[in-house]
């Protein structure tokens, strides 16, 4: 009996249905993933798509390689970290951003929930490499400490340390304060 | 303003229902098939070497055979267009005139002293005897 390929682990998938059809599937299912995570780490919609295409490249290279019990999303995510890293030093070497709340949003005590976003995603750019990928894998995408941990190839400990340092960061750079 | 622990984690929840825009993955989603696509049917490009091979084989292995005459095309030629030089009178050859071969042989006839008997001796065309 064939088994439709979304029930199955990833690898075993592609077997049964060899084709850019089922490559084209599992590019859907996680492209939002990708490119999201990107973006967050990046901050510019051309650099997170650069990387999202490498990534899914990989994906299609590499996809009978894949651990099936960690799951793809595990994968997706360690890679488009890397990516992430890899762009971010291929940048030109640029001064710390110095980033101040516009003075507006911050004195509205009724500040809107969308306001209230932008300013923690314009924040979040200006966290360290590290922190700034272990708050948006933590405190953002919502993974357990563990699996940072391993997406990131660090220890818990030093995850729990870096989202600590990052939270209190963002509170900083959000209060007005620079740190 | 002063950021509490729960408006962070309000706001950091906020940016996990964000959305990416739909254009943007429709692009990075092109951009990939584009690569995918002629890697996966960069087999076929080489795929005329063992084809060209075989049949490489198969020419040297079958016996030839006699090839076959192709009709003649039927379509209407325009006649070559003659040489400009003078034109060659045709080489006519003189022909000897046979010789009259006899075809009757001719008898000499002797007699004998019996009146009975006659020999006939054959003479052929050449005049020799028999």
């Amino acid at each position: 009996m064939r088994v439709a390929p979304e029930e199955l682990p990833i690898p075993m998938a592609w077997q049964q249905d060899d084709s850019i059809a089922a490559f084209e599937h599992l590019m859907h299912q996680h492209e939002r993933l990708v490119l999201r995570t990107a973006l967050r780490m990046l901050g510019r919609l051309e650099d997170a798509q650069d990387v999202a295409q490498e990534v899914f490249m990989k994906l299609y290279r590499h996809i009978g390689n894949i651990d099936a019990a960690r799951g793809v999303e595990s994968w997706l995510y360690r890679t488009t970290m890397n990516a992430c890293f890899d762009q971010l030093r291929r940048r030109r070497p640029v001064e710390p951003i110095e980033w101040e709340p516009p003075i507006a949003a911050v004195q509205h005590t009724d500040m809107e929930r969308d306001q209230r976003r932008q300013l923690v995603s314009e924040a979040l750019k200006t966290l360290p490499e590290k922190e700034r990928a272990a708050v948006i894998l933590r405190e953002i995408e919502g993974l357990e400490t563990a699996e940072v941990a391993q997406i990131l190839g660090s220890s818990e400990a030093t995850v729990r340390s870096q989202v600590s340092m990052g939270r209190t960061r963002l509170k900083r750079c959000l209060e007005g304060v620079r740190a | 303003m002063s950021w509490s622990n729960e408006d962070l984690d309000l706001a950091l929840t906020d940016l996990r229902d964000e959305d990416v825009p739909g254009a943007a993955l429709a692009q990075v989603r092109a951009r990939v098939l584009a690569e995918v696509r002629p890697a996966r049917t960069k087999w076929w490009h080489w795929a005329w070497v063992p084809a060209l091979a075989a049949a490489l084989v198969v020419v040297a292995i079958v016996p030839r055979q006699q090839p076959i005459m192709e009709p003649p095309p039927l379509l209407a030629r325009a006649p070559a267009a003659q040489p400009l030089s003078r034109p060659v009178p045709p080489i006519v050859r003189r022909v000897q005139p046979a010789t009259p071969r006899s075809e009757e042989t001719q008898f000499a006839r002797i007699l004998t002293d019996d009146p009975n008997i006659v020999i006939l001796w054959a003479l052929n065309t050449e005049g020799e005897s028999q």
